[in-house]
């Protein structure tokens, strides 16, 4: 790659580079700052991996490491071949691909319902779901609830009770209410309807929304254990977060370990947490254009 | 004015019809059969989460035909195993069997609360048609406590059906004794004194500082377990001779001055450093790699056989490395100014943990099946097929000697560490329900038989040392332990888990906890309410 001096630059760059704009010592000082807390963020997945990968003879006779003189992926290989990882992957790619859609259908339509002109009830329900945001009606009443809807052992009960979260239906409705009214006045007097004015006008105009809300609901989904952990006990439901749990306390049982001779347990534990956070990790960068200024623009109400 | 009271209305309406949801009338549950007449028993239990290859397991299809049952099998997780049952119980959303905790401690609010509210369903009155049942309560520490009005609701779980007069658990040291004998610090026959014990932490000190490596760690629910050369009692409730009152144990001249003696250990940098704030399973690891010389941890078979199988694979490399000489359980005699002087000192225990019971809802008959099945596997006869399998397929009985042998091919064995492989025997796993295979582990082909043996000579030597009144065992009076009163009740769990995080902060000189005054002034409510309840109680 050729360089370029700076003196072939045209005026307006060349400027850009000026005395005054050069790296000071207040840069430097905020680099500093920001490489350290950039290391505290990336050091505890870089000693994950380097845990995951280092064979039981070396770990075995140093337990802190930075570096692994040889590099084993054997851990891997047994994640990998092990069948309940696998369901708990499949179970928990249903609830990402499936809950998320419908958590995003039902959110995002109730808040444009609620972001619209005035209609019988409105102030109602919005009473209804803000209450849920202040209170609740406690862990028993909804087992109670869950277990009289025959939702129990079922992948229903991780998806189904989600359908709206608040935070996220308030996000989306400030975000529809701050979209001008005009759209859907002159869409109105070219003859669309209320469904075509949603799906053609409001929705390709959310799609920063949409995307923030969409990544909130994908990472509630894929980390989600909870509802799996309370009202399902078959091995088959369990989410890639429950397998994991397992996994941590008792890796002995859960994945059996093929070669204790070389593989040591801590890395099979930390290649399977491994595992579990990598497809999050790939997702949010291409989100993250979309996160940002759905965040901002939802915060203000036009 | 109209929206302000919706704003109030909604919240009472939302809540209101959430809570009613919970009422409604509770039918008992008819018994169903599958279509080959065979009734279906649903069991939940903490130890078949090992167990998910139930539909090609021939012991578990066996068993089911002679008893004309079909099973199904669901599980806790260990890290959820109190929210799971507390939920399903409460929700009234339970299997036929399930499985609990149950210790003096939560007694008042889980177990006897269960009984009371018509949540958990009694044995039967008379059990003699269940005799190895009978005989496994009749042996059982405390059963008489787990009575209500006359009745027994559960099965207390036992630790060990052939030697049930143990009094004390295995919480206690293993080391290195390689490294004792290289640094000239072994002391025949593991035995060690007080000053003995603290030579060798101080060589041990001495030889792992520069390679950044410590003498000694605590399994992480265990620290201090210095303290327990010198406290009374275990947990909350000691008894004061002067006054006859029962008084706050951590508050104790005797607890006080192992508390002092923990902090000098912790400032001479005996302890691994990383102890107060170490997750489950840290030191465990830190000692089978090498990094710490002495362990206290619950040395049940388990445990031991773990450590000590982790510990030769992180040595494999090493030439000479005998595993059965490097490592063994140390025994330690309390230092001269403990109400202990020169004893060994192991905490008490019951000869049971957790408990298995049965939904209030299921049918007297069901009840009697289930009984059936477990007290079956805990015959001779079913104790053989959980452990060995089926006669003729698994194994066979020398006609005259009547000694077992195992047919190879049914036991196919790992060629690299010659251990059997592990097979899936459901009656194995259910046999969990009354007890926990402890009293199996000596011929188990599964186990190792010289770490058993070992443990059994520990437990020995440790009950002639009883004998000889050269052992001490910390136990709290029974009267206390299982007394069921109401702050009691409420608070005894938070209390012991506060205590521990104000020792913890002493020791450290962290959360402004730096003065015996501050530990002191720490113990606040409900602390005396308490124990003025106990003792007008008692």
């Amino acid at each position: 790659m050729s360089k370029i001096k700076i003196s072939k630059l045209p005026l307006a760059r060349r400027e850009k580079v000026s005395p005054s704009n050069r790296f000071g010592g207040f840069d430097v000082f905020c680099f500093i700052i920001l490489l350290v807390f950039a290391l505290l963020i990336i050091f505890p997945f870089y000693y994950l991996f380097i845990v995951s990968i280092t064979p039981q003879e070396i770990y075995a006779n140093n337990s802190f490491i930075l570096w692994t003189p040889e590099i084993s992926f054997d851990a891997y290989k047994t994640v990998f071949t092990e069948k309940s990882i696998w369901n708990g992957f499949g179970i928990t790619c249903i609830l990402l691909f499936g809950g998320t859609l419908y958590q995003m259908f039902f959110t995002v339509i109730t808040g444009y319902a609620l972001s619209r002109q005035k209609w019988v009830g409105k102030n109602f329900v919005m009473n209804m779901i803000l209450v849920t945001m202040f209170f609740g009606g406690g862990l028993i009443p909804y087992y109670v609830l869950i277990k009289s809807l025959n939702m129990t052992d079922t992948i229903w009960v991780m998806i189904i009770p989600g359908a709206i979260d608040t935070f996220n239906m308030l996000l989306m409705r400030n975000y529809f209410a701050s979209l001008p009214k005009e759209l859907e006045e002159s869409a109105k007097i070219d003859g669309a309807n209320d469904i075509q004015i949603f799906a053609r006008i409001f929705l390709p105009l959310s799609l920063p929304m949409l995307a923030t809300v969409g990544l909130f609901f994908a990472v509630g989904n894929w980390n989600s254990w909870y509802n799996g952990m309370l009202f399902n006990t078959k091995e088959s439901l369990k989410t890639l977060q429950q397998v994991l749990q397992d996994v941590i306390y008792t890796p002995a049982s859960t994945i059996p370990n093929p070669n204790p001779t070389r593989i040591n347990t801590e890395s099979l534990k930390m290649a399977a947490i491994f595992f579990t956070i990598i497809p999050m990790m790939l997702f949010y960068p291409f989100l993250q254009r979309f996160f940002v200024k759905g965040i901002v623009v939802g915060a203000i109400k036009g | 004015m109209r929206r302000k009271y919706l704003f109030l209305l909604t919240p009472v309406v939302a809540i209101s019809s959430m809570t009613l949801t919970g009422c409604g009338g509770r039918d008992p549950k008819p018994d169903v059969y599958d279509k080959d007449g065979n009734l279906l028993i649903s069991l939940r239990n903490l130890y078949f989460s090992d167990y998910t290859e139930t539909a090609n397991d021939v012991y578990l299809r066996e068993l089911q035909e002679q008893f004309k049952v079909k099973l199904s099998f669901q599980s806790y997780q260990w890290s959820n195993w109190e929210t799971q049952v507390t939920g399903a119980i409460n929700a009234d959303n339970l299997t036929d069997v399930f499985h609990a905790n149950i210790d003096s401690y939560n007694f008042a609010s889980y177990y006897k609360f269960w009984a009371e509210e018509e949540m958990i369903k009694p044995l039967p009155n008379d059990l003699t048609k269940w005799p190895n049942i009978k005989k496994m309560l009749e042996n059982t520490s405390n059963v008489e406590k787990l009575y209500i009005n006359g009745k027994l609701y559960g099965l207390p779980i036992a630790k060990n059906t052939t030697d049930y007069d143990t009094s004390f658990s295995p919480f206690t040291y293993i080391y290195r004794r390689d490294w004792a004998k290289k640094w000239g610090v072994y002391q025949e026959n593991d035995i060690y004194t007080w000053e003995q014990f603290e030579a060798l932490l101080e060589k041990f000190k001495t030889e792992l500082a520069p390679t950044s490596r410590y003498a000694l760690g605590d399994v992480e629910w265990g620290y201090p377990s210095i303290v327990n050369f010198y406290k009374q009692v275990p947990h909350c409730y000691a008894y004061d001779e002067a006054t006859q009152d029962y008084v706050n144990n951590y508050l104790t001249d005797e607890y006080i001055l192992g508390l002092e003696k923990s902090k000098s250990f912790k400032s001479n940098g005996y302890y691994y450093p990383g102890q107060n704030s170490a997750v489950d399973g840290r030191l465990n690891i830190e000692y089978y790699s090498n990094q710490i010389g002495i362990l206290y941890e619950n040395l049940s078979y388990s445990n031991y056989e773990a450590l000590k199988k982790q510990l030769k694979i992180s040595n494999a490399s090493l030439d000479n490395f005998n595993i059965e000489d490097a490592t063994a359980i140390m025994k330690i005699k309390a230092p001269a100014d403990s109400i202990h002087a020169d004893k060994y000192v192991l905490e008490g225990t019951d000869n049971w943990f957790s408990m298995t019971f049965f939904d209030f809802l299921i049918s007297d008959a069901k009840q009697a099946k289930i009984l059936d099945i477990i007290d079956w596997l805990l015959s001779e006869e079913g104790t053989l097929f959980s452990i060995y399998g089926i006669e003729g397929y698994d194994y066979t009985v020398d006609p005259i000697t009547k000694e077992i042998e195992l047919i190879p091919e049914a036991w196919p064995e790992d060629p690299q560490t010659h251990e059997k492989a592990a097979k899936t025997n459901g009656a194995k796993m259910l046999r969990y329900m009354g007890s926990l295979g402890y009293d199996t582990l000596g011929y188990d082909p599964l186990t190792n038989k010289e770490s058993v043996a070992y443990l059994e000579s520990w437990e020995a030597e440790m009950k002639e040392a009883l004998e000889h009144d050269e052992l001490d065992i910390l136990k709290e009076n029974k009267d206390v332990m299982w007394l069921t009163s109401n702050l009691k009740a409420r608070y005894s769990g938070i209390m012991r888990t506060n205590a521990l995080g104000t020792v913890m902060n002493y020791i450290y000189g962290t959360n402004r906890i730096v003065s015996i005054d501050d530990y002191k002034n720490d113990f606040k409510y409900p602390w005396a309410e308490v124990l003025a309840e106990i003792n007008s109680l008692i």
